[in-house]
């Protein structure tokens, strides 16, 4: 792409920042209290969560990655867009009802309804501010691969400078407008994701006439796969490892959406249980209908751009759609599309960096630190001065990081995700059981299992393309740890607590609910 | 739903302690306010056998309306009947005094109705996630069941792939349509009431 399209929608792209932060200002918290900048007074409606639900799960990935996957892969590139579908089965049946609370922020209050607060604060804390850094710093590298990927060669310079305008209006959004911002980006860019998705979608299927099979035999064609296209086999290799490697990446794909602090997060943001389950249920619809159209997009790419340009445009695929919106609409359809995938990842950061923040703030500072005599007040200060810290030493990472392997970055976050916070918060709300070594036992142990096994894996070292290829340690063969880790936590969070609960434990409960036993474990 | 010509004996407790309570007939109540006054009725009275003789014999007296007497023992049949449909573990046992409210989910097995109603739910994501892991691995394994064609360029794979989003769909629009009729009708199962009153394990 040349430099001349740089001038056409850089400009539009600054504007849209400045609209938003105007937006934000006006949404701003009101009141100054905890409830209303942490989620909005749990006063937003069912739809327009869903919404903001929707944009959270849509990061760039999905809007650029999963159509340029299918436009490389074919059929394996389509299976990349089935997990996080299926993800919202378990997010709705097994999640959302429960986790509902008044007057509940972070996943250490979830897991403190029942065990003793301190420690579990500090345990859920660190799990989670792990998550979110690892998840911000994957969307922020993406953001500069992307303007890379967008301005070709002369993008060189202005990566790293992308990547410092998202980071400082991310932390500008969150520190003026908590919530109330996050979810109006997060509200703006989904609807102009689903919007524009969709509407592409149909511009490439009324190119074909609306037959959707002379879309797929134009899609084979022009693969350079032919027949093959459409078959499993392009992406993944033979051989067991394959298997179990893909099996692991789609265990934690599936489990850990559950486990998803910012995604948690914004179950609190409505008033009940049943605006909580609507809203998954919007944000899941949305989904679906969205991922139909990423396919068409996809295979649309194949057929209309071709895959050896898209190669070598970019190898990794990425740019698939942008080229696919450059031969529909030319340029100006060009600036839309790239707008809408920055604004993407500018959206999704300030979610999951108020939720990194709001975690520092409230589960560290206030329950473990101050042990809940902090004020309404100095919990709020922190809260923006917790944003401040995330936002740039995540930006600061995200530069230092830059060469680092987008996915590489999200399966940990979804790995680590799965493994550490999944199994206590399902422990926490299906079993009476639990207890709080259990908890304990079960983050910490998840989190370290899955970071070392990840230090062990093919990626950090022992390849030519992995972090360290100098050395070689990797004694673990699977990129993804999740297959061992994500049963590791579970165990050990049964292992700490089933052998320890005393004789007295199966007295009846209101008993111990009116006699007072003592917090234990 | 109200015979009139049945006997006051055969009336439900429910319809009893309706009669008996201090509510008025011709105002509209909450739930909340009509299952408290029954509940308060039931306390204020020795016993299920001083109603029915209380009721009988207000009912059989001579000295009052017989028209206003009919349209309080209609209203209250009728009362009692939406409340026995909207709150199946009410029932016509209002909570003894003395039980507490465990006691009478237990005895009307409303807990485990809860229990039940919860794992159909749950076992409506079997499918949906069965369907995904067998998609995962025919795509290693069963590559040449994916590549038979259905129609056209269409092949099993891609109509799979299809049908895994639809099902998606259709499992998160029928799980809130049973979530609203069949879950949020129970009522709380005593697990979450004991973990809301901050019990720490």
């Amino acid at each position: 792409m040349t430099p001349d399209r740089v001038t056409a929608y850089l400009p539009v792209f600054a504007g849209f920042l400045v609209c938003v932060l105007f937006l934000a200002v006006w949404a701003a918290p009101q009141r100054g209290t905890l409830s209303e900048f942490y989620v909005s007074d749990g006063r937003l409606t069912p739809a327009h969560n869903g919404l903001a639900l929707f944009g959270d799960v849509m990061s760039a990935a999905a809007l650029l990655g999963s159509p340029g996957l299918i436009a490389l892969t074919g059929f394996d590139g389509t299976l990349s867009v089935l997990g996080p579908a299926v993800s919202w089965i378990v997010v709705l049946l097994l999640v959302v009802e429960r986790y509902h609370g008044k007057g509940q922020f972070t996943i250490g209050d979830r897991l403190a309804r029942r065990l003793r607060p301190r420690a579990v604060h500090l345990a859920a804390g660190i799990a989670t501010l792990f998550v979110c850094l690892v998840y911000l710093i994957a969307q922020l590298v993406g953001a500069s691969a992307l303007t890379v990927g967008i301005l070709g060669p002369s993008g060189r310079g202005m990566e790293q400078g992308m990547t410092v305008v998202l980071g400082a209006f991310m932390i500008l959004y969150i520190v003026l407008g908590g919530m109330g911002a996050a979810t109006l980006v997060q509200t703006l860019k989904a609807v102009l994701l689903l919007a524009g998705g969709v509407s592409l979608a149909m511009a490439v299927l009324s190119r074909f006439d609306w037959d959707a099979g002379a879309l797929l035999n134009a899609a084979a064609g022009n693969s350079g796969h032919g027949e093959r296209f459409l078959q499993p086999g392009l992406r993944f290799g033979d051989g067991g490892t394959t298997m179990l490697e893909s099996a692991s990446e789609q265990l934690a794909l599936l489990v850990g959406a559950a486990g998803l602090p910012h995604l948690l997060m914004r179950i609190n943001t409505v008033p009940s249980r049943r605006d909580a389950r609507r809203s998954v249920q919007y944000a899941a619809l949305m989904t679906c209908a969205f991922y139909v159209a990423a396919g068409v997009l996809g295979f649309g790419a194949a057929a209309l751009v071709g895959t050896d340009a898209i190669v070598a445009d970019n190898p990794s695929g990425n740019t698939a759609v942008l080229l696919l919106a450059a031969e529909l609409g030319g340029s100006f359809l060009l600036s839309l599309v790239a707008c809408l995938a920055f604004a993407t990842v500018l959206a999704v950061v300030a979610g999951v960096a108020l939720t990194a923040a709001i975690s520092l703030a409230h589960d560290i500072y206030g329950a473990v630190i101050t042990r809940d005599t902090a004020s309404a007040q100095r919990e709020l200060f922190v809260t923006r001065v917790a944003a401040v810290a995330v936002g740039t030493s995540a930006t600061v990472l995200a530069l230092i990081a830059r060469n680092l392997n987008v996915s590489f970055l999200i399966g940990l976050a979804f790995a680590v995700a799965a493994s550490a916070i999944v199994p206590a918060l399902l422990y926490s709300m299906f079993w009476r059981g639990f207890t709080t070594r259990g908890a304990l036992w079960s983050v910490y142990g998840g989190l370290a299992t899955s970071v070392s096994l990840v230090g062990l894996s093919p990626e950090v070292s022992g390849d030519a393309r992995a972090l360290l290829p100098g050395l070689d340690f990797s004694v673990f063969p699977l990129h993804n740890p999740a297959i061992v880790s994500v049963p590791v936590g579970f165990l050990l969070g049964w292992l700490g607590s089933a052998p320890f609960r005393r004789a007295g434990w199966k007295a009846p409960l209101a008993d111990r609910v009116t006699t007072g036993v003592p917090p234990r474990g | 739903m109200y015979a009139e010509n049945r006997s006051p004996q055969h009336d439900p407790l429910a319809v009893v302690v309706l009669y008996l309570s201090r509510l008025d007939h011709r105002s509209l109540y909450s739930d909340d306010q009509l299952l408290r006054a029954m509940n308060d009725c039931y306390a204020s009275f020795g016993g299920r056998d001083d109603l029915s003789l209380r009721y009988v014999r207000l009912l059989s007296s001579r000295d009052t309306e017989a028209h206003a007497l009919r349209e309080r023992r209609v209203w209250a049949s009728r009362v009692a009947a939406d409340l026995a449909r909207r709150h199946p573990s009410v029932h016509s046992v209002p909570v003894a005094p003395g039980t507490t409210s465990r006691d009478a989910h237990a005895m009307t097995g409303a807990a485990r109705r809860a229990r039940d109603a919860r794992r159909r739910a749950l076992l409506a994501g079997v499918p949906v996630v069965a369907l995904y892991v067998l998609i995962i691995v025919s795509a290693n394994a069963g590559r040449g069941f994916m590549a038979l064609s259905v129609a056209g360029p269409l092949n099993v794979g891609l109509s799979l792939g299809l049908l895994q989003l639809v099902v998606v769909a259709a499992c998160v629009l029928w799980y809130g349509r049973y979530a609203d009729t069949s879950l949020d009708t129970l009522p709380e199962s005593s697990g979450t009431s004991a973990e809301e009153l901050g019990y720490r394990p």
